[in-house]
């Protein structure tokens, strides 16, 4: 979002070209990133950080200077830290080249923000969900890079190393460019345990062994060549037992499933991979659009939802055997969890299934015990007032919620009850946009207006607090500094920097607090000015 | 379960029953019957073979049965096997011929059937799996070790894919370029020559030694099956696998039905319609008119005929003759003898020591040792097989033979030990439609005929819902004990591994979705079932990894591995994409 930070100057200063000062350029801001107890906004055009803690409103916001041109801004994971990955300058007469870099910050002042340069001036990253591993990479859209880039480096950064460093690689490519990076878990493979890299690329998956980075990559093709389709791989599980990679590809019907199996010593290649990928095919019905693990007694099953054949599937992948299940209704969304039934006190394992972003109303329930030997019959459907536009899940809490599409006169959000599979509607004045969660509540973003709507998900009972302007983001901070937990709002509208902090406990405008104009507070210190 | 019928089977089995308790030695005067089946076992191999072989030849052995035949991988086609057998038909709707069966003047039963499986299929070497892709001039080799793929290219349009017995090594016939490639694996890779063939053919038979092999053009069973004429019925190509492989073009007698090998692996024997082709190795320098012996008249087109192991005779019946003949390979002295009644079946011992021939209508099954028995009355012996048997099985250590018939559905085998020259009855719940005997000779599996119509109609009774399922029987010959299994399905290939430990059968239906591998212990008789993803097309071991691979029908090829020993189960499906990665 850009907009001028001081018109009228831009104004008077506007002849001159060669060097521009900080109050007439214009602030480009990253999405705003929720850490433990504060918020961090980035600054792409003038490259600097804003922290923001909300406990202490009238601290004013923590800068922080990051390296030329930010382009990803994202929480460390596990940390309370932030990542930012900064393509730096290229140089041009008078301004002098800066090299790309990762810039790590811990929200704790104290604690001086690590740099760590990057060989390429990268446009993505990528980390682990445990937080270790990151990797930074060029997406698909990158159009602006040096004279020349080559579109299939990455950089490979261990974060658990004392002093972190890039290794860079180049991936094997037959034309297609990394799409996502995605990260596995622990995977039990012949030489020890292992974390894998998967990267995904347009007809294309690509495994690197993580902790053997010297190793080659194996690269999987998804199509023959003389295959026409443009299949983008989207989703990735992990086995981490028996591993097996499952590739739900859009474009395609089947899942790809990836058993990893042993080499043996014999028959290794020097320096090569101690596992070989075994691929099958697994048919999904059409258009597979959500995918998920659970345990049997048998051993692991893959469900699958299909919409296009408003059917799901589950799937034993050693044997590629998959059973159909009708569905009532298509369903796009795939929620496992472990409670109660009707009629059935014992908690199993059982699926929500709904239609997210399609024109489905109604839900499905799957109880997956003997689900392959049940069909229909493990099957039980409810109806929605609306489509679904996003759901949010928690299996702790037993509950679901809906975020509908706007229609006239039908509910805004549904709250499901995962065990008595209630669907409770809560209509909305205005049309939803957005949703975001805290342990008890779920707020609700409106498209329109000031009015920030949430439920208690205990009572189901809607609240809202008024807001002095529009709402362009939530982002719940569960950790604050004195132990509350709070929700801030960012206004997007000003361009001085505005955001409001709400109390998660008890959402009252009389205790909301307001922050404002922290994107200018220094702005007759900086020496750019 | 003979509902329709009650006292017939009665009949029958009291019959067995007066043979068990005096089994009668006649020598046999009366001339004999014509044959259904062409074949020979002059060189039969272990394992699987030995169990497909003996179920793809009801009747006898089969085609199915030559190591390393064209229609040897391991396992044997069930699936329309019924076919001429009338597989609906019971007793009551054939009219009911109590007492003998098939002894009925007005209608006579069927012949008995031999069943074959489709050729197009993956094939076992010992470790790797081989599967042809017309389509991109590959042969995909899976190792089934750990499942990777890798596709070797070869000659244009590979098509018929066969593999040497017991060796990681396979030949395809590149119907494109007109050639065959030799495909040879191990750890480090694989291997390919190429040496060229004449045009047309379509089946590879593999001496056991797998040192030779005969290209030839199989004849379809229909017209039209195979997409066109061969340029000859009598061109065949003799490969010499070594360290150099060669080819050579052989002339043969008109429209090769099957070829057997010597067991020394010094000859080959390609039977014609005009008699046996003898291609002895050793004295073929280049392409030649190989010898052609007659087995039997000038008009006789539709004979049958096995070879000894050691290459010395050639063993023939005719269907519906009552006499069967015995040539001389080496002298062409032919002789014959007149068993009194058709031939029903005539089955050559493994060792080819001795053949049995069953007159069904006679209700006699005569041992007739080789090649004495044709000349001096006292080297064959008669035993009372009544009630309607018309199929011998003999098992692989050659010391007993199963009796039965394919032709109607009589819920019995008999038993004949060769040895103690007795008869015992196995009274089994269903008809017969194959019989398949393990390599170690203790266990017999039966697969039997489903009557018309629904077991689940709530008109019928048990017997009723038994006699109109699906379902095989597995038989301990030694206590002629039998378990039948109801199946869900029809039982289509079968497998037995290599340690005779276990057997498999392949059940499919696909308007109900069955898709099962079912193992069998054979020392148990439990059944366990393995699920699987797809139509199962065939089943066959692969001794070095302990599994059984199933491949199955898929747009870009499936097959399954079932370890036969942990019941584990690891498919992979997409053989080009599986050979497309890159590490």
């Amino acid at each position: 979002v850009k907009r001028p930070l001081a018109a009228l100057a831009l104004l008077s200063l506007g002849a001159c070209k060669e060097w521009e000062p900080a109050y007439t350029q214009q602030a480009t801001m990253l999405p705003p990133v929720a850490l433990d107890s504060r918020v961090a906004l980035v600054d792409s055009g003038n490259a600097r950080v804003f922290l923001v803690d909300p406990a202490r409103p009238e601290s004013g916001a923590r800068l922080v200077s990051v390296a030329k041109d930010p382009v990803v801004a994202t929480r460390h994971q596990g940390k309370d830290e932030l990542l930012v990955l900064s393509r730096g300058e290229r140089g041009q007469p008078g301004v002098l080249p800066e090299p790309p870099a990762l810039t790590i910050f811990a929200a704790d002042p104290a604690v001086p923000p690590r740099v760590v340069p990057l060989g390429s001036r990268f446009n993505t990253l990528s980390q682990s969900p445990d937080g270790r591993r990151l990797i930074a990479h060029f997406g698909p859209s990158t159009t602006k890079g040096d004279s020349l880039f080559n579109p299939n480096e990455i950089a490979i950064l261990d974060l658990a190393a004392a002093s972190p460093v890039a290794v860079p690689r180049t991936i094997r490519s037959f034309g297609s460019v990394p799409d996502r990076v995605l990260f596995s878990p622990s995977l039990a493979l012949p030489d020890g345990p292992r974390t894998l890299a998967v990267l995904l690329s347009q007809n294309f998956v690509t495994l690197v062994d993580l902790d053997n980075p010297t190793r080659p990559e194996i690269t999987v093709p998804l199509t023959l060549p003389n295959d026409t389709r443009t299949l983008r791989p989207v989703q990735v599980l992990f086995e981490t037992k028996d591993p097996v990679v499952y590739v739900r590809v859009q474009g395609a019907n089947d899942i790809y499933a990836l058993r990893l199996l042993p080499v043996a010593a014999a028959e290794r290649a020097p320096n090569g991979n101690d596992f070989t990928p075994a691929l099958g095919l697994l048919a999904a019905g059409t258009g597979p659009a959500d995918m998920a693990l659970y345990d049997t007694a048998d051993g692991p099953r893959l469900l699958v939802t299909s919409p296009g054949s408003r059917d799901a599937f589950v799937i034993d992948a050693r044997t590629s055997r998959s059973t159909r299940i009708a569905l009532d209704d298509a369903a796009s969304r795939i929620h496992i969890f472990e409670s109660t039934g009707p009629g059935d006190p014992k908690s199993r394992a059982r699926a929500l299934l709904l239609g997210t972003g399609i024109e489905a109303r109604t839900i499905s329930f799957l109880d997956l015990d003997q689900l392959e030997l049940q069909g229909r019959r493990n099957l039980d459907s409810r109806q929605m007032g609306a489509p679904a536009l996003e759901s949010l899940f928690f299996p702790s809490r037993g509950q679901a919620v809906v975020l509908h599409r706007a229609q006239p006169g039908t509910a805004g959000v549904s709250v499901i009850d995962l065990s008595q599979r209630t669907v409770a509607p809560i209509f909305a004045e205005v049309p939803p946009s957005r949703l975001a969660a805290t342990p008890d509540k779920i707020w609700v973003g409106p498209e329109s207006g000031e009015r920030l709507g949430f439920i208690n998900l205990m009572s189901l009972a809607p609240g809202e607090v008024r807001l002095e302007d529009a709402i362009s983001g939530i982002l719940p901070l569960p950790r604050a500094a004195d132990g509350k937990s709070r929700v801030v709002v960012v206004h997007g509208g000003d361009p001085a920097g505005s955001l409001t902090v709400l109390d998660a406990d008890k959402p009252e405008r009389a205790t909301a607090r307001r922050i404002k104009g922290f994107l200018l507070q220094d702005l007759l210190e900086r020496e750019d000015r | 379960m003979g509902v329709m019928m009650p006292e017939a089977g009665r009949c029958c089995r009291e019959c067995v029953a007066g043979a068990v308790e005096n089994p009668r030695q006649t020598d046999v005067r009366a001339p004999a019957h014509p044959l259904l089946k062409a074949l020979t076992t002059m060189t039969r191999t272990l394992s699987i073979v030995a169990l497909s072989a003996a179920l793809a030849g009801c009747g006898g052995s089969a085609v199915g049965a030559r190591s390393g035949g064209p229609n040897n991988g391991g396992g044997s086609d069930l699936a329309g096997g019924s076919k001429g057998n009338a597989p609906g038909a019971n007793m009551g709707a054939t009219g009911g011929s109590s007492g003998g069966m098939g002894a009925d003047p007005i209608a006579p039963p069927p012949p008995e059937m031999e069943e074959r499986r489709s050729f197009e299929t993956p094939r076992a070497g010992a470790r790797y799996v081989y599967v042809a892709n017309p389509k991109r001039d590959t042969v995909a080799v899976i190792d089934s070790t750990n499942l990777t793929i890798r596709p070797i290219q070869v000659g244009d349009t590979p098509t018929y894919l066969q593999t040497v017995p017991g060796k990681d090594v396979a030949l395809v016939i590149n119907v494109g370029s007109r050639d065959v490639s030799i495909l040879r694996t191990d750890a480090a890779g694989t291997r390919t020559s190429t040496v060229p063939v004449v045009p047309g053919v379509n089946a590879l038979s593999v001496a056991p030694d797998g040192k030779h092999v005969v290209a030839w053009y199989q004849s379809p069973a229909k017209p039209g099956l195979t997409g066109g004429p061969p340029g000859s019925f009598q061109d065949v190509s003799l490969i010499t696998l070594g360290d150099t492989d060669q080819s050579i073009g052989l002339t043969v007698g008109f429209r090769p039905s099957d070829v057997a090998f010597a067991a020394d692996g010094s000859a080959a024997f390609v039977i014609t319609e005009d008699g046996v082709s003898v291609l002895r190795f050793a004295e073929l320098r280049g392409p030649s008119v190989t010898p052609l012996i007659a087995v039997g008249d000038a008009a006789d087109t539709a004979q049958d005929v096995s070879v000894t192991p050691d290459g010395r005779y050639a063993l023939s019946r005719k269907e519906g003759a009552t006499e069967i003949r015995l040539v001389d390979l080496t002298t062409r002295a032919s002789t014959t003898v007149d068993l009194g009644s058709a031939v029903t079946d005539l089955d050559l011992a493994p060792g080819g020591d001795f053949a049995l021939a069953v007159l069904r209508e006679a209700g006699t099954v005569v041992r007739l040792l080789l090649p004495g028995g044709f000349t001096d009355p006292t080297m064959r012996h008669s035993f009372a097989a009544e009630g309607g048997v018309g199929s011998a099985t003999i098992t692989p250590d050659g010391k007993a033979a199963i009796l039965y018939t394919t032709a109607n559905p009589v819920e019995r085998l008999v038993l004949l030990d060769l040895v103690a020259q007795s008869t015992r009855p196995v009274r089994l719940k269903k008809g017969v439609r194959a019989v398949a005997v393990s390599p170690d000779s203790r266990t017999a599996l039966v697969v039997h005929t489903k009557d018309a119509g629904s077991p689940t109609d709530p008109s019928i009774d048990v017997e009723g819902a038994i006699d109109r399922s699906h379902g095989y029987s597995v038989v301990d010959l030694a206590s002629a004990f039998a378990k039948l299994q109801l199946t869900t399905a029809p039982v289509g290939e079968l497998a037995i591994t290599p340690d005779a430990t276990r057997a498999f059968v392949l059940l499919r239906d696909d308007a109900v979705s069955i898709r099962v591998a079912q193992r069998i212990q054979l020392a148990s008789f439990i059944v366990d079932d393995f699920p699987l993803g797809s139509p199962p097309l065939s089943i066959a071991a692969l001794a070095d990894s302990k599994r059984m691979f199933v491949s199955q029908v898929h747009p870009e090829g499936r097959i399954s591995f079932i370890h036969w020993e942990t019941g584990a189960v690891e498919s992979v499906t997409g053989f080009e994409l599986n050979g497309r990665i890159v590490q």
